[in-house]
């Protein structure tokens, strides 16, 4: 087992601009990190130059002590899996798994040995003898899993491994590959778009936009203090609020209101003519009928079971708010916004970087 | 019934343009090839042909010359088909990787298929001439004695063969290409990933995975040789030197179209027939197990 380091990672296809524009990223020993960002921002690529199907342009990759930048796949140890599993589908799930045992010449008892003790962990026992195509989505994603992990390798890549499989399974899916990192401790780099997947798999999340990482953290750290604009849109559902504020003698304001509570320093050091932006996440967005705050017009209220999801329209803009229980209201009520100033994120309206610690003063409590 | 035909008259109404003129031209001549086949019909006997048994078929397997042209036949068909696969295989492994100008080399190789095969059997029998044929010339300017290729019996079987595995390794080439095109690139990666080199990605990703193209069109690709009277009828002139370069089919069609012995040659047609559906049976069974298999 090893670590993953990643150091001035650029890798362009072809001519064009560098689909990984300078990628910087420690995966330490037995860590389970989680790589999201939105379609084509780089992430398999990512996999793939660790992995040494591609070759980088410049910077390093360490498995462990060594560079690999120049080492075929075959010398990295590590093993991957692929979002449509890549099982072969003409051996058995047996054979699926002893593949990388016989490729790399193991005994035969050892590799019957291996594969069993795989299939256990897997609960694919009664399965060995069945080829993919006779399986399950969730029962195929196992025998993936089964076939990386049977080689004991330094490092697991994910490639959006369940992105496939329907929504129960998923969640089933997602809790058995963190309770097998548990048990192996082997460090994993996992790959996927889905910011709930990222959420309650990650220990820590990188986030990663147009092949440059935006931040990495551990998953409450990136939800309370988002490095820019994009990480607090992306991480959280719905997602977080953007609304357009400004300084109005010394006090926040958006829209037509202004609110009493006071700003970070950052903030009230900036000239009072430049405005900036204001994330509240729709579970701070508080909806109420008297005359206090933010005034909304309720476009469509989405009842999720436990809580309910409100869209509303401001004059500063569109929001989401999250409302425990079965709404009361209805479309096209007239409604109140407030939040605590002291929950809301700021960020520079142009390039979207965080301003201030996200803890105002003056806060309550 | 009635609304059986009420349902059905129509779609068998289009098919059967079709239908009956595959009766005519296909069902019929075989029927009728069975027919002759017991009687003793021939040049004298052309209108009054008499039922004779079994006769023809003691004649065939009688005939003295009938070990040696059967083995001819399998020689014929073996190298053929497995020259076309190894070619053809291997072609297509190398033009379905990422090499400039694949365009060009797919284009190029796909020719030979595309020209009428008694333009190029001609072809190569005239390259195959002793004194000014194309392939002797070359000989001799690599300093290599000549090559008798219509007068040694067994040049004279080597030179078809030549000529036909060039006629015939495109399709191949393009139903293998298919094959692989169809193999999701994944699998590779897996293996790349797992260390396995490129001898052990051939042989347990891509052959596994190209067999079940690959035997439909074996089987295709024997049937085909085995009855291909155009490439060693012409490339050998009729079967020179003095008949000795005959299989099966060429053997039946000198019987039947030069000597006039048509109730012989259909009762040979019987045989070769009977020989080649025991093959395609035996055939498929056997690798459809080994399939099963793994
Ligand atoms: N082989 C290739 N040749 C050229 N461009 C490529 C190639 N592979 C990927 N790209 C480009 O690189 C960018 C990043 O691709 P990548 O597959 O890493 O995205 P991703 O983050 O994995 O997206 P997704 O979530 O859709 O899988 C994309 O813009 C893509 O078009
Ligand atoms: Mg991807």
């Amino acid at each position: 087992m090893a670590g993953v380091h990643l150091k001035g990672i650029v890798k362009r296809y072809g001519k064009g601009d560098p689909v990984l524009k300078g990628i910087d990223l420690d995966v330490e020993e037995s860590e389970f990190m989680v790589l999201v960002g939105p379609s084509g921002c780089g992430k398999s690529t990512i996999l793939r130059v660790v992995s040494g199907l591609e070759e980088i342009d410049s910077g390093e990759i360490r498995i462990g002590e060594r560079v690999v930048n120049d080492a075929p796949p075959r010398e990295r140890d590590i093993a991957m899996v692929f979002q449509n599993y890549a099982l072969y589908p003409h051996l058995k799930v047996y054979d699926n798994i002893a593949f990388g045992l016989r490729v790399r010449k193991t005994p035969k008892e050892e590799i019957d040995t291996l594969v069993r003790e795989a299939a256990e962990l897997l609960n694919l026992g009664s399965m060995l003898d069945k080829l993919p195509k006779e399986l399950s989505g969730g029962e195929r994603q196992r025998v993936a899993l089964g076939r990386a992990i049977v080689r004991k390798p330094k490092a697991f890549l994910f490639d959006e491994p369940l992105s496939n499989l329907d929504a129960k399974l998923r969640v089933q899916m997602r809790a058995e590959i963190s309770a097998l990192h548990q048990r192996l401790k082997i460090t994993t780099l996992y790959v996927t778009h889905d910011q709930v997947e990222a959420m309650t798999m990650g220990e820590r999340i990188t986030v990663l936009e147009s092949g440059e990482i935006q931040q990495t953290d551990v998953p409450m750290g990136l939800y309370e203090r988002p490095a820019n604009r994009f990480v607090g849109t992306f991480i959280g559902s719905p997602p977080m609020n953007i609304l357009d504020a400004r300084l109005d003698g010394g006090r926040l304001a958006v829209g037509e209101c202004i609110f009493s509570a006071g700003v970070p320093d950052e903030l009230r050091n900036r000239a009072d003519s430049r405005g900036f932006l204001l994330g509240i996440r729709p579970e701070h967005l508080e909806v109420h009928d008297r005359p206090e705050g933010l005034r909304a017009t309720i476009d469509l209220i989405e009842p999720m079971g436990g809580e309910s999801n409100i869209y509303l329209s401001t004059g500063a803009g569109r929001v989401v708010a999250t409302m425990p229980g079965i709404a009361v209201r209805k479309r096209s009520d007239e409604v109140f916004l407030r939040f605590d100033p002291a929950a809301a994120h700021f960020f520079d309206s142009r390039s979207g970087v965080r301003l201030g610690e996200g803890s105002v003063p003056g806060r309550s409590g | 019934m009635g609304s059986f035909l009420r349902r059905y008259a129509q779609p068998y109404l289009f098919i059967a343009p079709a239908a009956v003129v595959m009766l005519l031209v296909v069902l019929y001549p075989f029927i009728y090839n069975f027919i002759i086949a017991f009687s003793n019909m021939s040049l004298y006997h052309l209108r009054n042909p008499e039922f004779v048994g079994l006769q023809h078929f003691r004649t065939i397997f009688t005939e003295p010359e009938i070990v040696s042209v059967f083995a001819k036949t399998v020689i014929w068909t073996v190298v053929n088909v497995a020259a076309h696969l190894f070619l053809g295989v291997g072609l297509a492994i190398l033009l379905n990787q990422e090499v400039k100008g694949r365009g060009i080399f797919r284009a190029l190789l796909i020719l030979p298929w595309a020209m009428p095969q008694y333009i190029t059997a001609l072809t190569w029998r005239g390259m195959f001439n002793y004194q000014y044929g194309a392939v002797n010339l070359m000989l001799r300017a690599l300093h290599l004695p000549a090559v008798p290729w219509q007068a040694n019996e067994y040049w004279a079987l080597a030179a078809p063969i030549i000529a036909n595995i060039w006629l015939g390794f495109p399709f191949m080439m393009i139903i293998a290409l298919g094959g692989l095109q169809s193999i999701p690139k994944e699998l590779y990666e897996a293996a790349e990933i797992d260390g396995a080199g490129w001898w052990f990605r051939l042989r347990k990703i891509t052959l596994p995975l190209l067999k079940p193209v690959l035997v439909p069109a074996t089987v295709l690709g024997t049937i085909w040789t085995f009855n291909n009277l155009n490439v060693i009828w012409l490339v050998s002139h009729y079967g020179e030197p003095a008949d000795k370069t005959h299989i099966l089919v060429t053997y039946v069609y000198k019987a039947a179209f030069h000597y006039y012995r048509y109730g012989y040659a259909a009762a040979f047609s019987v045989v070769i027939f009977i020989l080649l559906l025991s093959f395609v049976v035996y055939f498929l069974k056997a690798t459809g197990e080994k399939g099963a298999a793994g």
